[in-house]
């Protein structure tokens, strides 16, 4: 749905100044835009679709009702990220384990495999181990690498000074990366650093690309 | 990814400025010193390079399983949107409900009219009276709650009149004299 299809399409910043005087249509505008965003960022906290589901909606109605205070000094979108960050943090705390845990992924390796481990162990490794960061490190690692944010946006969503969130996000970088040296040293990995040089090289060409 | 020792505060901070220089936050004066280092440093190189391949299999380990059906999206921006819908029409009828709720000192004698008035006085009048018939002071309670039997107390103030009284009484009796004057 798009408010004039004819036109040049709004910028966020103007669909809120319209949802400010009254325009639903424009606030449906800034749903269809954002949703798809929101709700792969609620999933990286919830891993339930209907808890995701659920917190998307939230969001939104939350950004609706307090809108009138967002004053455009940063994005709509950290914005709105910060919203839904607090709010799924806020629904983490009354969660079990289950929605939210990485114990079920299997980190190991089969000790009869000679082989070295495949890639999609690899993988799930590295996913583990960045949701093993502490919060506000894989916070600031998620939103960097996933979601692409510049450090300002990552600033405001996790409401600290801009030195601090690059902080975060570099010390979970280093942090990830001495905890798969040990991990190296915990399993049968031989070819680790060919691994993690193939695989990470050829992940580089291809976003260089 | 090189096992170099690293754990010195100076390579942490070198490690920073690699980082700083793949995120593209290095100031021109970094940069460009940095990559004068990279020209005359291998281990640097390689540093620069193995960070860069963790970022890269980082990024590439992300699995979300996001729905890729678009009627998905559009029965979720449907249902934002009621909600949103929902919680306006509750917002818009908060202040409506609030402004006909008037506190009773807004309302006045006049509107409420005289038989209102005087029901209400009526009633107050009542409630009191029930509530001070069954407190400590009313005569019925002290009579329930006295430890002494009624007959008794109920003699306890006509006794003391009629001793008060005595002298009197005996004055005003026909051919009784008074007592005389204290002479002395």
């Amino acid at each position: 749905m798009r408010l004039d299809p004819k036109g040049p399409m709004k910028s966020d910043i103007e669909l809120v100044e319209d949802v400010k005087a009254g325009d639903r249509r424009a606030f449906s505008e800034l749903v269809q835009r954002h949703q798809r965003a929101l709700l792969r960022l609620s999933l990286r906290f919830l891993k339930e679709l209907s808890i995701a589901e659920d917190i998307v909606q939230e969001s939104f109605i939350k950004a609706f009702e307090k809108i009138h205070l967002f004053e455009g000094r940063s994005s709509f979108k950290s914005w709105l990220f910060q919203i839904a960050v607090n709010t799924a943090k806020n629904r983490l705390r009354g969660l079990p384990r289950e929605f939210v845990n990485i114990d079920d992924i299997h980190l190991g390796v089969d000790p009869g495999a000679e082989s070295g481990m495949v890639q999609g162990d690899f993988r799930r490794a590295i996913r583990a181990e960045v949701e093993r960061l502490p919060e506000r490190q894989r916070l600031a690692l998620t939103l960097r690498i996933f979601e692409d944010l510049s450090f300002k946006e990552i600033a405001q969503i996790m409401a600290c000074p801009y030195d601090t969130a690059k902080a975060n996000y570099r010390h979970g970088l280093m942090r990830l990366r001495e905890r798969l040296e040990e991990l190296q040293g915990e399993t049968d990995w031989k070819d680790f650093e060919t691994l993690v040089h193939v695989e990470g090289g050829r992940m580089r060409t291809e976003a260089e690309q | 990814m090189s096992r170099e020792p690293r754990n010195s505060p100076d390579d942490r901070w070198v490690d920073d400025w690699w980082i700083d220089l793949i995120e593209g936050e290095s100031t021109p004066s970094m940069r460009e010193d940095l990559t004068l280092l990279l020209m005359n440093s291998p281990a640097g190189r390689r540093r620069l390079d193995s960070i860069k391949d963790l970022r890269a299999l980082v990024k590439g380990s992300d699995e979300v399983p996001m729905p890729e059906d678009g009627a998905f999206y559009q029965n979720m921006h449907d249902r934002i949107m009621a909600a949103v819908d929902g919680a306006a029409a509750v917002r818009r009828a908060k202040p409506a409900a609030a402004a006909e709720r008037k506190p009773l000192s807004a309302v006045s004698a006049r509107q409420l009219g005289f038989p209102a008035l005087f029901g209400t006085h009526t009633l107050m009048v009542l409630i009191a009276s029930a509530t001070w018939m069954t407190s400590d002071r009313s005569p019925r309670h002290a009579q329930t709650q006295s430890p002494n039997p009624p007959a008794q107390d109920a003699q306890r103030p006509k006794k003391a009149l009629a001793d008060a009284q005595a002298p009197a009484d005996r004055a005003r009796r026909p051919g009784a004299k008074a007592d005389p004057p204290d002479s002395k």
